[in-house]
């Protein structure tokens, strides 16, 4: 506890904490006491942010001991307000890592009978990892370090403060002492939907405190490219049922469980699982907007928003035929934003990949500790160009398809047909190279395919395919020819000329 | 043995033991706990200082092993770049990963050829991949050359007729005298062969609805 409890010789007696505040902490506690969630929700929501703006714009709240009232929440939004206002020193990270120890170890053994509202519950977890992020980002950046605040981040290295296998832990202790996995197995979650997490009798805090956690469980586990892990995590909740799903009533909840759930999918390869939750989740944001105006996360709303326009465009581009998934309005929406970078994609231009992922992707973190005593560059740039170049990787080998399947384009209708070494001539390349590519555009027009049941990792193999092709040989010359079958062409641009002379051959 | 990957202890690093020898029991009985293995991988990132990458490597190949589902896709994601880069053998089976996703299969070959000690330890490998380029070629070809096939296959003379044999009896490949020479006709399926319109029993109008006014308006 080398950080906590010494706190500096003479600042205590330097804190005037105004009456109004006081008065605040007072009725905030006596409505948590009697349970009075709509007044805790507009404390909480409200006018903690309204004192938060006239008496604390760019400093710390006062510290809990300062407010006669004390409540262990209270640590929790004093921390969370410190965050966002301030920055926060080594001491300070490691204080509200302590304090959530204590608070979820509160919660996780003591026989809470408080309710809350679900907002705060959702805004403890997501606060929790986003300072857990932020550590990461932190300790990545020794070279800026002194030697003694890099001997003190040892000591809490040693320590485990904010370490990643602590956290999971604890997000997996909230989940299984929750028992809401067996709640959403045994009925669908129709009942949290119904009651909306507010069951008679009961508190509200664990139950949703678990919930909350299974979304932390997928983001967690994709900010360190565990994509598979997260998508088992959410278990049993499933982002393409969405009939009972409770998430839509907090946001925050549930933008992020698709947002984390659409990335986990489009790195696996899944294009039209991708843009179904994407779809999915940005009609909602577009239903939901107006009314989140005034919110304090709108404008993190609208980040997300335009992040996963952007991943959504990058689906569209490595598997057009998603398209047809989409509702019309945020495939309005799309054209609108993307219509440009989507083009350039589909000519195989690779840099707009790689910016469109930059602005989109997590903020992944390098779960391993930096050599802090031979570091000279910043350790966080090291998850993120992992996961950078792993999807480049894949955007790259398939990088001379688009320009393959135009070709094959111009012999669809009716039977088209042309000889593999015509072709081969045609497109200026070795006939064993043009064969690998049509072995790869086959192989990558496969994917799997979620298609039922709760398991969400679950698929089948589905042809993503606007163009159907096989190879056969023909038995009188021997020659292999390449088969063009006549599909339904949707959405994708045709506009491309290879020049005179080409014209189909045989039928 | 009770390897549990569920529970308070799932993320437990007195599990690192087990998972590791789970690795050589998946390799010595030819089975394959992708669940484990992640884990496996996840402790390794967290815990640089106890990396095994001879373990690491097993678990790639093995991975590599089961194409054409992702299973190697799930596991590449969670090791560090600098492993990719430090370890030779690891480098290897990124390589024949990578050769094996865009079907170059001739640089598949060639690679595979100079780490033939680290496959040959892996019992089923060979079988395997084979069966996954073959599962390839039965999905693009109605009808293959043998040279073709023995290139992709990288299998000759009469062990080539053997393999063809073998997935005459049992695959229902047939081999077909033309007058251009002998080819090999692969099963029917629905992706080898001239199909009317699949893509219509994948969507319902009010999907395709949307996609047709775009089209109309211009995308």
């Amino acid at each position: 506890m080398a950080f906590r409890g010494g706190y500096d010789d003479g600042y205590e007696g330097f804190v005037q904490v105004p009456d109004i505040v006081k008065q605040w902490a007072h009725y905030f506690y006596r409505h948590i006491r009697e349970r009075n969630i709509p007044e805790i929700q507009s404390m909480y929501e409200i006018s903690f942010m309204k004192l938060s703006d006239r008496y604390y714009k760019a400093a710390p709240w006062p510290e809990v001991q300062h407010i006669q009232e004390v409540v262990d929440q209270d640590h929790e939004m004093y921390f969370r307000h410190l965050y966002a206002r301030c920055q926060p020193t080594l001491r300070d990270r490691c204080d509200s890592w302590d304090n959530y120890l204590d608070l979820f170890g509160l919660l996780l053994t003591s026989n809470v009978n408080m309710q809350l509202p679900n907002i705060w519950l959702w805004d403890m977890v997501d606060e929790f990892l986003y300072q857990f992020q932020s550590f990461c980002q932190y300790r990545g950046k020794v070279q800026s370090m002194s030697p003694e605040e890099i001997e003190n981040v040892k000591k809490c290295e040693a320590k485990k403060v904010w370490n990643t296998v602590e956290v999971l832990n604890i997000l997996q202790a909230l989940v299984d002492k929750s028992g809401i996995v067996a709640e959403l197995e045994g009925d669908g979650g129709v009942r949290l939907s119904e009651l909306q997490g507010y069951y008679p009798q009961s508190s509200n805090v664990l139950r949703m405190l678990g919930y909350f956690s299974l979304v932390g469980l997928l983001r967690v586990h994709c900010l360190v490219g565990d994509y598979i892990t997260g998508l088992k995590a959410i278990y049993p909740l499933n982002l393409h049922e969405r009939t009972h799903l409770f998430s839509p009533s907090i946001p925050g909840a549930h933008i992020t469980l698709f947002y984390y759930g659409g990335f986990a999918y489009l790195m696996q390869r899944r294009y039209l699982d991708a843009a179904r939750c994407f779809n999915a989740v940005l009609l909602y944001i577009y239903r939901v907007k107006a009314a989140h105006r005034s919110s304090p996360t709108f404008e993190q709303m609208l980040k997300k928003n335009e992040q996963m326009y952007a991943l959504l465009a990058i689906c569209l581009a490595l598997c057009p035929v998603a398209a047809k998934s989409l509702d019309e309005n945020v495939l309005m929406q799309l054209r609108e934003r993307q219509s440009d970078n989507m083009a350039a994609m589909s000519r195989g231009d690779i840099d707009v990949y790689d910016t469109l992922f930059r602005d989109a992707c997590p903020k992944f973190v390098t779960s391993t500790p930096p050599a802090y005593d031979q570091a000279t560059t910043n350790t966080n740039q090291l998850a993120f160009r992992a996961q950078l170049n792993s999807f480049l990787q894949e955007v790259r080998s398939g990088q001379t398809l688009p320009q393959l399947k135009q070709y094959l384009l111009l012999y669809e209708g009716g039977v088209g047909s042309i000889a593999l070494s015509r072709l081969a001539g045609l497109m200026d390349v070795e006939e064993g190279a043009l064969r690998q590519q049509l072995l790869c555009l086959k192989n990558k027009q496969r994917q799997l395919k979620w298609e039922g049941g709760r398991d969400m990792t679950a698929g089948t193999w589905t042809v993503a395919s606007d163009l159907e092709f096989h190879i056969d040989v023909d038995p009188q010359t021997g020659r292999e020819m390449v088969l063009v079958s006549d599909t339904q062409q949707v959405g994708e641009g045709r506009a491309f000329s290879v020049g005179e002379g080409v014209k189909t051959e045989g039928g | 043995m009770a390897l549990s990957l569920t529970g308070a202890d799932r993320y437990s690093p007195e599990k690192l033991p087990l998972l590791e020898q789970h690795v050589d029991e998946q390799v010595a009985n030819r089975t394959w706990n992708l669940d484990a293995n992640v884990a496996l991988l996840r402790f390794y990132q967290f815990s640089p200082a106890s990396v095994k990458p001879q373990l690491i490597v097993k678990i790639l190949v093995k991975a590599i092993m089961q194409a054409p589902n992702p299973d190697y896709k799930y596991c590449i994601t969670l090791l560090p770049e600098r492993l990719q880069q430090v370890d030779e053998s690891i480098f290897k089976a990124v390589q024949l990963a990578n050769a094996l996703e865009t079907s170059r299969f001739g640089d598949f070959w060639t690679t595979a050829n100079t780490c033939r000690d680290l496959l040959g330890s892996i019992p089923g490998f060979y079988e395997s991949v084979r069966g996954f380029i073959a599962h390839t070629l039965v999905h693009t070809y109605g009808r293959v050359t043998k040279r073709t096939l023995a290139d992709c296959l990288k299998l000759e003379g009469a062990t080539l007729d053997q393999y063809l044999s073998d997935k005459c009896r049992a695959a229902g490949w047939s081999i077909v005298n033309t007058p251009a020479g002998d080819v090999v006709a692969l099963p029917k399926n629905d992706y080898n062969q001239s199909v009317v319109k699949r893509s219509q029993e994948l969507i319902r109008f009010e999907q395709v609805a949307p996609m047709l006014k775009a089209v109309t308006v211009g995308f």
